[in-house]
């Protein structure tokens, strides 16, 4: 991109001269690129002083694990928290110095973060206590809240985050408490709303939800004990809520800065693709303990009414292709509570169909809007529908063979009309 | 927002971050300061933690407690206290484990791991001891090979653990009857040939 404005920028006196612009449009256009020129140097002044602060922090971190155990007791923990001093001494001269200044707000708090953790650790290293990961991870995680919003800092949310997300996983007790991963991911919204409100296709906004989605989705995984199908329910309920909301947003942002699109979409096709093999119900769990699991059954209940209201608005709105995407929760949700062995085909085939008509709808849209990313898209999921068959022992070698034939013909024909199209 | 109101509530995080590991280093050092002595039979072997680094791992004999006929029904996860009792040996043994700590002498919290038909695991409040990372490889090596050669060096593994209102520090690893650093250093010096 850069080098195309650079060279329309050189064209312009030859433009100008050869009277196919005025001078006043040549000079809007010189104003517009070093905008974005501008723009994209703030970025770098971000970015750069921020990966310092990470790099920082976490070579303080591999120091401090080598473990210098000739120095005495007294000096490996002043050394511990010297780190945790500096970075809050930063943060201080952030809020009186700098404080419109992404860069420091940013770096300041991403390193209090990680020397905190690091201080934390050698301590543990010192006296040599029990391997409580969760505990540790959760005690850095709720320290560096703070520091999200007195700072403002993003960076620091995305590694609270992950943190909550590994507490989760390395929870000893058999089932990690949903309800408590809710509460401490409902503790980060009020930021993410506020990044969002501020510049809701910016890319702090955009690198915000591309790790706080997924560290929400993963952590509520980790709640689902030993119950696949409730986890594939979870999967297709919460991708196309995400996809709901993004589709009410209305924005045009390119898809790379809609997140919630590319995860929610993705969550969706994944979960149906599953769903799409007839030995998925076939006694995969069938038996799910509503009554044991009742915190989950709660969220996904709760989920789907929201879900439903969502997709109803979307379609209202024409936003047919989103609404759409609700179709595979509530097949999941009402096959969950029933022994699904009976109509096991029939919920494979209805999936199968769901995806098939899900991509020639994308594929119409795409054409239709000449939008050759949709319309690829499109066509993607009707191949990875037609692929996974390669390993599903229910059709017959024939049946697979022929299948694969025609879908490549007809994905060969589509590329090639596909491209006229789009040049045309 | 105001900067007088986000640097009060600066202090105030800053203040937390250092609480709590200082809270920590304070408890530690009253343990070690004042807890009683306990010599637990154990076994090393050598991981990783991704933010402590290199440490012994280490497998407790007293981590093992054979259960009785008729007594309380343990479930895993189940948190409990274990009454330690010291042996004929002079090396400690966990009782046991209670729901709530026991009125008379000291105790460490557990938690149940597995449960067999004749004995449960417990999950002690030590389980590791940190060293440099080049010579928590060494005390590995060394151990794999003893125990190749059959040599006595495992029975004679023991951690000496403080012990005190329930907090529980390793103090020291002993291997061969020595500190775990001098045994690396007579270890090494055998190998090297130097015997300053």
């Amino acid at each position: 991109m850069k080098t195309h404005s650079d060279w329309l920028l050189r064209e312009l006196p030859h433009l100008v001269a050869s009277g196919v612009l005025d001078a006043a449009a040549a000079e809007r256009l010189r104003a517009h690129y070093a905008a974005r020129a501008d723009g994209r140097n703030r970025w770098g002044r971000v970015l750069f002083p921020v990966l310092g602060g990470l790099l920082i922090g976490l070579g303080s971190i591999l120091l401090v694990a080598h473990n210098w155990d000739d120095w005495p007791r007294s000096t490996r923990l002043g050394l511990a928290l010297t780190p945790l001093l500096w970075g809050q001494l930063a943060c201080v001269w952030t809020v009186l110095e700098a404080p419109l200044s992404r860069a420091w707000r940013e770096a300041s708090a991403a390193f209090t973060a990680l020397a905190f953790a690091a201080a934390l650790a050698l301590v543990g290293q010192v006296y040599h206590f029990a391997g409580d990961l969760d505990r540790f991870l959760l005690t850095c995680a709720l320290a560096t809240l703070p520091l999200v919003y007195i700072l403002d800092a993003s960076l620091a949310a995305m590694l609270c985050a992950g943190a909550f997300t590994a507490w989760a996983y390395v929870m000893p007790d058999p089932e990690a408490p949903v309800w408590m991963v809710l509460v401490l991911f409902a503790l980060l919204l009020p930021h993410a709303g506020h990044v969002m409100r501020r510049d809701a296709d910016g890319l702090r906004s955009v690198a915000l939800n591309a790790v706080l989605i997924p560290a929400f989705f993963a952590a509520i995984l980790a709640g689902f004990p030993n119950v696949p199908r409730l986890v594939l329910w979870w999967l297709a309920e919460a991708g196309a809520i995400l996809v709901m909301l993004e589709a009410l947003r209305e924005t045009r942002a390119p898809l790379w800065r809609r997140p919630l699109v590319l995860y929610g979409g993705g969550a969706v096709a994944v979960a149906a693709l599953v769903g799409s093999f007839p030995e998925i119900w076939r006694g995969w769990s069938w038996y799910l303990r509503p009554q044991q699991l009742p915190m989950v059954w709660a969220l996904l209940t709760a989920g789907l009414a929201w879900l439903v209201v969502l997709s109803f608005r979307a379609w209202r709105r024409g936003h047919w292709l989103a609404a759409m995407q609700a179709f595979p929760a509530v097949v999941m949700a009402l096959a969950a509570p029933i022994d699904s062995r009976a109509p096991a085909m029939a919920l494979a085939a209805l999936l199968s169909a769901y995806l098939l008509v899900l991509g020639l709808g994308t594929f119409r849209a795409g054409v239709r809007h000449r939008d050759a990313g949709l319309a690829t898209r499109g066509l993607v999921l009707i191949a990875l529908l037609v692929l996974l068959r390669f390993v599903d022992a229910e059709w017959s070698f024939t049946a697979r063979g022929i299948a694969f034939v025609v879908t490549g013909m007809f994905f060969t024909v589509a590329t090639l009309w596909l491209r006229r199209r789009m040049q045309g | 927002m105001n900067t007088k109101i986000l640097l009060v509530a600066l202090a105030v995080v800053c203040a937390i971050q250092w609480a709590v590991p200082v809270w920590l280093m304070q408890r530690a050092q009253i343990t070690l300061a004042q807890g009683s002595v306990y010599r637990f039979r154990t076994m090393p072997i050598d991981p990783l933690d991704p933010f402590r680094g290199r440490y012994i791992a280490l497998d407790f004999e007293a981590a093992r407690v054979k259960l009785r006929a008729g007594g309380h029904r343990f479930a895993t996860g189940e948190r409990l206290y274990a009454p330690i009792l010291v042996g004929e040996d002079g090396y400690a043994r966990l009782g046991l484990p209670l729901p709530t700590p026991p009125v008379h002498g000291d105790y460490l919290p557990v938690r149940v791991e597995w449960i067999g038909d004749e004995e449960i695991g417990l999950r002690l409040p030590f389980d590791r001891y940190y060293l440099d990372e080049s010579r928590t490889r060494a005390v590995e090596q060394a151990h794999a090979q003893a125990d190749r050669s059959h040599s006595e060096a495992d029975a004679h593994s023991h951690a000496v653990v403080r012990v005190r209102n329930g907090d529980a520090l390793i103090e020291e690893l002993y291997i061969d009857h020595r500190p775990v650093s001098a045994w690396l250093r007579a270890r090494h010096s055998v190998e090297t040939g130097d015997t300053r």
